[in-house]
């Protein structure tokens, strides 16, 4: 079994179940180890060094100096962000609509997700009610996906993009 | 805005000019890939206004009602102008075109289209934005490039203006054909995100486009954009875009037939991350490990659709982690059939590798190209490279360098948005279109290859 495998494994141990949940429903508490010990949690500004890291493949560590053109086929097993189980921290990079980055988890119902957030049926989402709770550019978005979650982003920023 | 046009589509102005001395530039290379590749490059050029980028590519190869076949690619060279180069003989000869959009010649603004479709009257049909970004020009011919007596004539256009949303929201339309039916189709965001709008078949010209928005309520509040579609060979549309809120490429199904339908079953196809804005692009990702740092990097997933089973390739270009962060890599996922899940089979390495485009085209060897620009070792250009897979997209070959570098000097965060690749049926091949700055901003066409 190759270490792809068993990443695979520990990562999706608790995955989700696929009950129904709503946003009414209770929310349960869910103690991740960052928030145990005062790390940064759901919501926070981030970086591509916080939370889960991809495990390092070897044939992808070095610019190949003869310029290859080289295809790196990805090994069976191979898990990413998506496939984290819920509690797992990892970072939304910054840029998009996170100009700071948003640590996040999994999630699939909102008890898969920290006392306190609540889940937009991808993502633990620290909730907002007005925009003053966000820090600028971002802006208290409207209620998202079916779980009708509101959170700090910034939808400007992307739309932004588009021009010439 | 739901299903309704928000304006009719209204009447245009057409100018057109052509190359008075027959067909334009034209040279023919020869570069050697792989052992198994010698592509010989009958190459065309769309010379740029001057001072300005090219950005945009788009190409169809066209069969006439006559039976003959024309390749075209085009290209935005400046606003209010699409641009496009053709060829009627076998990539022997081209000519080159310009279509000027509305009175004043400044109405459209950017991002290409282009695509043929069959039947008794086939038709090549573009796409290009409106400069109020709320909509598209959209136009058709019968004939993109007739040639008389080895000389360039002018062709002729039909064309039509539709508002489809508010000012600046639309962006990067793309058009296609169903291949069961034959109407056209453009799929580009909207006011709400998705948006696709209907020509049918045989339906009279410079009437109201079919409005379908996306409804799906797992969207709701979800930044979405960037949004490209393949047909399936039971007519099925299979739309991949960017979900910027879940920082991830996403899929779904929109059935045409009857009212049409979004098939509302979301697929996480792989994570995204942007690049950082490295030189103050107004918050747009630019390219990493160029010597210019400005170049914008648009993540534009891209998805096809192998005819034959079914299975499709989605490949984008995304910020790499661990070891290669820094870097951008292309990545390539696959779906073995409509109903099985995505699975990640293929990544660049650690060389920056931008704007992918993937195509399912048999050229007798391979059945899957991907064209990609791409960071050669200690340089600070990129060169476009041609990845091909021999069995639908599971396993991939090394790449092939299929031209010159690209260094863009001097230009501004808007260079080369996006290439194209496109089947070439006659010859069982594929030609390629991308921008290039050498000697000047030039679309590179007809790359093709066996």
């Amino acid at each position: 079994m190759n270490k792809f495998a068993i990443c695979l494994m520990l990562a999706c141990a608790a995955c989700s179940s696929a009950r129904a949940d709503s946003a009414s429903a209770p929310v349960t508490k869910v103690v991740t180890p960052a928030a145990q010990d005062g790390k940064k949690s759901i919501g926070a500004a981030c970086t591509d060094k916080d939370g889960w890291q991809p495990p390092t493949d070897p044939a992808a560590t070095a610019r190949e100096p003869d310029d290859a053109a080289l295809a790196v086929a990805v090994p069976e097993g191979t898990i990413d962000t998506p496939d984290l189980a819920p509690g797992v921290l990892y970072c939304l990079q910054p840029g998009g609509v996170f100009p700071y980055g948003y640590l996040t988890s999994n999630c699939k119902v909102h008890s898969d997700c920290p006392e306190g957030t609540r889940c937009d049926d991808m993502h633990c989402r620290l909730p907002c009610e007005v925009d003053k709770e966000c820090a600028t550019p971002q802006v208290c978005g409207v209620p998202a996906g079916n779980l009708q979650v509101r959170f700090c982003s910034c939808p400007e920023c992307v739309l932004r993009a588009g021009e010439r | 805005m739901g299903r309704k046009i928000l304006a009719a589509a209204c009447g245009a102005l057409l100018h057109l000019s052509c190359d008075a001395d027959g067909p334009s530039d034209s040279s023919v290379r020869e570069i050697v890939g792989t052992s198994r590749e010698a592509l010989t490059i009958g190459q065309t050029t769309i010379n740029a206004v001057a001072g300005q980028v090219l950005t945009e590519t788009s190409a169809t190869a066209f069969r006439t009602a006559g039976g003959a076949w024309q390749r075209v690619n085009a290209s935005n060279s400046g606003a209010g102008r699409f641009d496009y180069s053709c060829t009627a003989d076998n990539y022997a000869s081209w000519c080159s075109h310009t279509l000027f959009m509305g009175a004043g010649n400044t109405a459209a603004l950017g991002d290409v289209g282009l695509v043929s479709n069959g039947g008794a009257t086939p038709r090549t049909y573009g796409v290009t934005m409106t400069s109020a970004r709320d909509g598209y020009w959209f136009f058709r011919t019968t004939n993109p490039c007739p040639v008389s007596g080895g000389s360039c004539q002018n062709s002729s256009w039909e064309t039509s203006r539709h508002t489809v949303a508010s000012p600046t929201l639309v962006d990067l339309p793309q058009i296609l054909a169903s291949p069961t039916t034959g109407d056209i189709w453009i799929v580009s965001r909207g006011n709400t995100g998705m948006l696709l709008a209907k020509h049918s078949y045989g339906q009279a010209w410079n009437t109201n486009l079919t409005l379908y928005s996306n409804p799906c309520a797992g969207l709701v509040g979800k930044s979405t954009d960037r949004f490209r579609a393949a047909f399936d060979s039971n007519g099925q549309m299979h739309i991949v875009f960017v979900n910027y809120t879940d920082g991830i490429v996403q899929y779904e199904q929109f059935a045409p037939s009857g009212g049409g339908a979004f098939l509302c079953g979301l697929e996480t196809v792989g994570p995204v991350n942007l690049p950082p804005d490295a030189c103050g692009c107004g918050g747009v990702p630019t390219i990493p490990d160029l010597t210019n740092t400005c170049v914008r990097s648009l993540t534009i997933p891209n998805i096809t659709v192998d005819m034959t089973a079914n299975s499709m390739v989605v490949s984008y270009e995304t910020n790499a982690g661990g070891a290669c962060s820094g870097h951008t890599e292309t990545r390539v996922y696959r779906k073995a059939t409509i109903g099985s899940p995505w699975s990640y089979r293929m990544h660049t390495g650690c060389h920056t590798s931008v704007m992918p485009a993937v195509a399912s085209i048999n050229d007798g060897t391979s059945n899957v190209h991907m064209m990609t620009l791409y960071n050669p070792s200690g340089t600070g250009n990129l060169r476009p490279v041609n990845w091909t897979s021999v069995d639908g997209g599971a396993t991939w070959n090394n790449g092939t360098y299929i031209g010159n570098s690209i260094t863009f000097a001097g230009v501004n965060c808007y260079a080369g948005d996006y290439v194209s690749i496109v089947q070439d049926p006659p010859n069982a091949s594929y030609f390629f279109t991308w921008g290039q700055n050498t000697p000047n901003w030039t679309i590179q066409g007809a790359v093709r290859g066996k």
